[in-house]
């Protein structure tokens, strides 16, 4: 039985036995008029009894599957002729694989000998048998957990809280996924980068000052050995994001100021969403629209007051980044600005400030937290993106502070060393992976510390 | 404007109830303040002392009820701060209850009076000493019901009739007194009957006065202003004037 | 309209709603409502509001509006949710202003200066015309701060030593300084729910106005707070006009000279404190503050 049809006729038992489960609740008290008496009510019985019929089988289902490749071709290994398994662990491996690809009838590797064949043939009963056995245990598992929690339907019997104690676990499964994923993820980044570090000592890269990542092919080539310092990186990164931050936090939050107290509610209910527009812009066409538009226009005027000014620069990519995180700042200040009661306006006016007063001494400092936390996820965004920097801002990993210069960053390196096919023991390519490593930890804390200073001063005014 | 108007209408119907409560506590203690009096100048006619004396011990009873109507005075303003026409009303009350009381004990004087002249060997008074005392006891009567009239309908006018009849009750009064001491003066052996008549007279005069108190709380309840102490004239005035 | 004829009209009315028995309809007798309030005038008024009608939008929250608010006294103003009483304080200090749709008719005086005038600026008003709201709202600033914004915005201050004395003597006079001497650098918002309405209170005397106007100010508070707030408002009496906005008939007589009865967006009564507890002239004023309707 395929394992669909066999996870259809699963979930029809379930549904049964929550019929099942349900009537008999309400049998034992003799009908409708006696739920009060149930413990729970009789839809508890129900999900119990379809729990009972489905997880159990379910598991079963899930473990068989996981493990029935591995036994089935161990089982098929153990029936080879010795001079087969005799062979290394490598050729032995090319075998198996050929084997399961005849029983599958894919195309093989070599010719089919008859040994092949029959322990294709042998192999495929062995998979029948499998999914023979596997239906009849999970069905009768099913069968079998209906059939206790029928027996188990009482007045007295707690269903409900049963029912309830598995959605609780159920729903602990499901956060910590998202926990393991990011755990998982780290420790691969961190794995490689240990890697790396094994070839790189740890210092050099974080406080080397060149950045060349590669790597000879042959022995004397040209500039074979390569220069490991993220110090340029993280200086451009930060080059760029000042810039970027400097654009997005004035402009955005003037325009969180002038939408939530000054404009009307018409002008408001068109800026606002106007604004988050220009979040739902894709990145790329930021980046063509700094490459194309904006860099070249900075050249231009840079060259007419006498500026020499490369034509992908920092600032330009700053620029078009900056006016990207706009609607972060502008639309998260604007809500912690309308945040702010009306009670501490009323209060300011109240003793005879301005509106200008009010907003700057008393509406900014109290919103200054969530401000601050928006202006801080606002910066990992920055240091985070890619797409501007590598169209607008170039690849030459310069030192510099000059934002008329082409910089690169870690994000951009990050892409380049990835692109294109890879040998992936080779530092260049496990490079990577330590400045992942380091940008998370940078993003990491940036955000860490936004959610502290929005958690620390949250409800200060209430 | 009925008192039914202006106890009941609270949102708090507890409140509306807990007033006319009180109420009837005053117009049970009303009755009983008349029946005393009506009794014990009964007792003087039949010159039954035993029931002289079963007047006095009932006037306790009339002692209770204005301790219990005080108590749940106290209660009502602790629980309901009452405002404005149910403050008054409350204080109207608490005073008409006193003055009822102490028409209970004027009672109580004529009864002693019964007992003093009928009790044990001693002469009896001359029957036409006590000519008076039944007239102007029934007066008092009179004064109590429309009083209480008053208060019951917030009758003002009915309030006016009763200071009205406390001034014609102070004439009897006078006009007793002016006759009584013709008699003393024919025959000075009269002088201690003269003397207890005298205190009687004195009595049912003072409840009289207690009646009329009573008019003039319902005035103050209805108005607002206190005119016990003023002119039938004023009164008048007070009552017939309209709020601006 | 004479009084003679105002006279008559209101008595005509009255007893025509007396004859209906049982259902006396208040919004009726509210909305016919047309004649004397009392005396609206005092001898010696620091505050003068005449003919003053606001609109929200289209609807008329207050009408034809006479009222006096006298030197030194504390005038409270009761009456039920909705009746005009909140939106009457806050045009005194034009704190409506900050209403798009509010509309205010009519002319208000401040010691013989219109508020409404349009050459006038509505900041000094509100220094003048100072407000402590319904519920406690310090902001989220230390003690010392929260005092001393006011006197900072408004340069009446020239050193830290004479806004110190200013801070100090506030909070003085708010019967607060003995409590957060010694907290001066505390958050506002840390002190309890009385404290904090008595630093409102010292936060809107340290911009030293002639009048406070006081929205409910013990609505959240406390018996004992509120207690504390109304010792205040009797003390404050000496050196400041104030008017004061409550729900709380007992909190109304308690601490004012005068008492004003609003209902459905009118005046309809104004007198003695006094006089308004025990024997109040409407039916309505009557009704109201012995808790038939409201």
């Amino acid at each position: 039985m395929p394992n669909t049809v066999l996870i259809l006729v699963l979930l029809g038992l379930m549904a049964v036995a929550y019929q099942l489960a349900r009537k008999r609740s309400l049998g034992v008290v003799g009908g409708g008029a006696g739920v009060r008496k149930l413990h729970s009510l009789p839809s508890y019985y129900g999900f119990y009894a379809a729990i009972w019929c489905g997880l159990p089988a379910l598991i079963v289902f899930g473990l068989w599957n996981a493990f029935q490749s591995t036994i089935i071709t161990d089982l098929m290994v153990a029936d080879l002729p010795a001079e087969v398994r005799s062979l290394g662990q490598a050729e032995l491996g090319l075998v198996v694989n050929d084997i399961r690809n005849l029983a599958e009838g894919n195309i093989t590797s070599g010719e089919v000998s008859p040994e092949m064949r029959a322990a294709a043939d042998h192999y495929l009963s062995l998979e029948q048998t499998s999914a023979a056995a596997l239906a009849v245990v999970v069905l009768s598992l099913a069968v079998l957990g209906t059939g206790l929690a029928w027996r188990l339907v009482s007045p007295k019997f707690r269903a409900r809280n049963q029912v309830e104690f598995v959605v609780k676990g159920l729903l602990i499964i499901s956060s910590t996924i998202a926990i393991f994923t990011t755990i998982g993820i780290v420790l691969s980044v961190l794995f490689e980068a240990i890697r790396f570090f094994e070839m790189i000592p740890f210092t050099e890269f974080v406080f080397g000052l060149d950045w060349s990542p590669q790597m000879a092919i042959r022995e004397d080539q040209v500039g074979s050995s390569g220069a490991f310092g993220a110090i340029p990186l993280f200086a451009g990164t930060l080059l760029i994001s000042f810039i970027a931050m400097v654009v997005a936090v004035q402009i955005g939050l003037m325009s969180a100021i002038f939408l939530s107290e000054y404009a009307g509610k018409k002008m408001r209910a068109f800026a606002k969403p106007v604004l988050e527009v220009l979040a739902g812009i894709p990145t790329v066409v930021y980046g063509f629209f700094a490459a194309l538009t904006v860099a070249p226009f900075i050249r231009d005027n840079g060259s007419l007051i006498g500026l020499d000014v490369s034509s992908e620069s920092a600032l330009a990519a700053g620029l078009v980044m900056g006016i990207m995180i706009i609607p972060f700042i502008s639309s998260l200040s604007d809500d912690v600005i309308n945040a702010v009661p009306q009670a501490m306006r009323d209060a300011s006016y109240g003793v005879g400030a301005t509106q200008s007063e009010t907003i700057r001494q008393v509406i900014i400092p109290a919103a200054l937290p969530g401000i601050v936390g928006g202006v801080l996820l606002a910066v990992s965004r920055a240091i985070g993106e890619t797409m501007i920097v590598v169209m607008a801002a170039g690849l030459s990993a310069n030192m510099t502070a000059n934002p008329l210069q082409s910089v690169t960053t870690v994000t951009v390196q990050i892409v380049t060393l990835l692109v294109g096919d890879q040998e992936f023991d080779s530092p260049k390519t496990l490079a990577a992976f330590a400045l992942g490593l380091m940008l998370f930890v940078v993003t990491l804390a940036l955000n860490v510390i936004a959610l502290h200073v929005v958690r620390k001063y949250r409800e200060q005014y209430e | 404007m009925s008192m039914n108007e202006m106890m009941g209408g609270h949102i708090v119907n507890r409140f509306n109830d807990e007033m006319s409560q009180l109420h009837g506590l005053v117009l049970k203690l009303s009755e009983l303040a008349r029946s005393q009096m009506h009794d014990a100048v009964k007792t003087l006619d039949d010159e039954d002392c035993e029931a002289a004396q079963v007047v006095i011990e009932r006037d306790k009873k009339l002692n209770d009820l204005d301790i219990e109507a005080d108590d749940e005075i106290i209660r009502l303003i602790a629980k309901r701060q009452p405002m404005a026409k149910d403050l008054r009303d409350i204080i109207a009350v608490g005073k008409i209850v006193s003055d009822l009381e102490r028409i209970g004990d004027q009672a109580r004087w004529v009864a002693r009076m019964t007992i003093h002249f009928y009790d044990g060997d001693k002469l009896p008074p001359n029957h036409h000493l006590l000519d008076d005392i039944p007239r102007m006891a029934e007066m008092v009567d009179e004064m109590i019901i429309k009083a209480m009239g008053a208060f019951e309908n917030l009758d003002l006018e009915q309030a006016l009739d009763v200071i009205q009849l406390n001034l014609e009750l102070e004439n009897e009064f006078k006009s007793a007194l002016r006759r009584l001491s013709t008699y003393l003066m024919d025959d000075a052996r009269h002088v201690g009957h003269v003397t207890e008549v005298v205190l009687g007279l004195r009595a049912i005069e003072r409840a009289g006065g207690y009646a009329k108190n009573i008019a003039g709380y319902v005035v103050f309840l209805v108005k607002g202003t206190d005119v016990r102490h003023e002119s039938l004239e004023q009164v008048a005035a007070e009552v017939r004037a309209e709020a601006w | 309209m004479d009084t003679a004829t105002a006279v008559d009209e209101m008595g005509g009315d009255m007893s025509q709603t007396v004859a209906t028995e049982g259902a006396f309809d208040h919004e009726k007798a509210s909305q016919a409502f047309v004649g004397k309030v009392g005396e609206i005038a005092v001898d010696n008024p620091r505050m003068t509001a005449r003919k003053v009608n606001v609109y929200y939008g289209e609807k008329h929250a207050i009408q034809d509006v006479n009222l006096d608010i006298g030197k030194n006294e504390v005038i409270s103003m009761i009456g039920p949710s909705g009746c005009g009483k909140s939106t009457f304080l806050r045009c005194l200090n034009r704190m409506n202003d900050t209403i798009d749709i509010c509309r205010v008719a009519g002319e208000i005086k401040l010691d013989g200066q219109d508020v409404y005038d349009k050459k006038l600026d509505v900041v000094p008003l509100r220094a003048q015309v100072g407000m402590v709201f319904q519920k406690p709202n310090p902001f989220p600033k230390s003690i010392y701060d929260n005092i001393a914004y006011g006197p900072k915005i408004h340069g009446l201050v020239s050193n830290k030593a004479d806004l110190d004395e200013v801070v100090e003597s506030s909070l003085r006079r708010a019967g607060l300084w003995s409590e957060v001497k010694d907290y001066l650098d505390q958050p506002g918002t840390g002190l309890s729910g009385g404290q904090q309405q008595r630093l409102c209170i010292a936060r809107t005397i340290a911009v030293s106005p002639e009048v406070i106007l006081m929205d409910e100010p013990c609505s959240a508070l406390d018996p004992i707070a509120t207690a504390k707030i109304e010792e205040l408002i009797d003390e404050l009496r000496e050196n400041y006009t104030i008017a004061i906005v409550t729900h709380s008939m007992q909190q109304a007589a308690r601490v004012s000279q005068r008492t004003a009865y609003f209902h459905l967006g009118k005046l309809i009564e104004v007198g003695n404190t006094d006089d308004i507890f025990t024997n109040p002239s409407h039916k309505l004023t009557e009704d109201y503050i012995t808790g038939r309707f409201g």
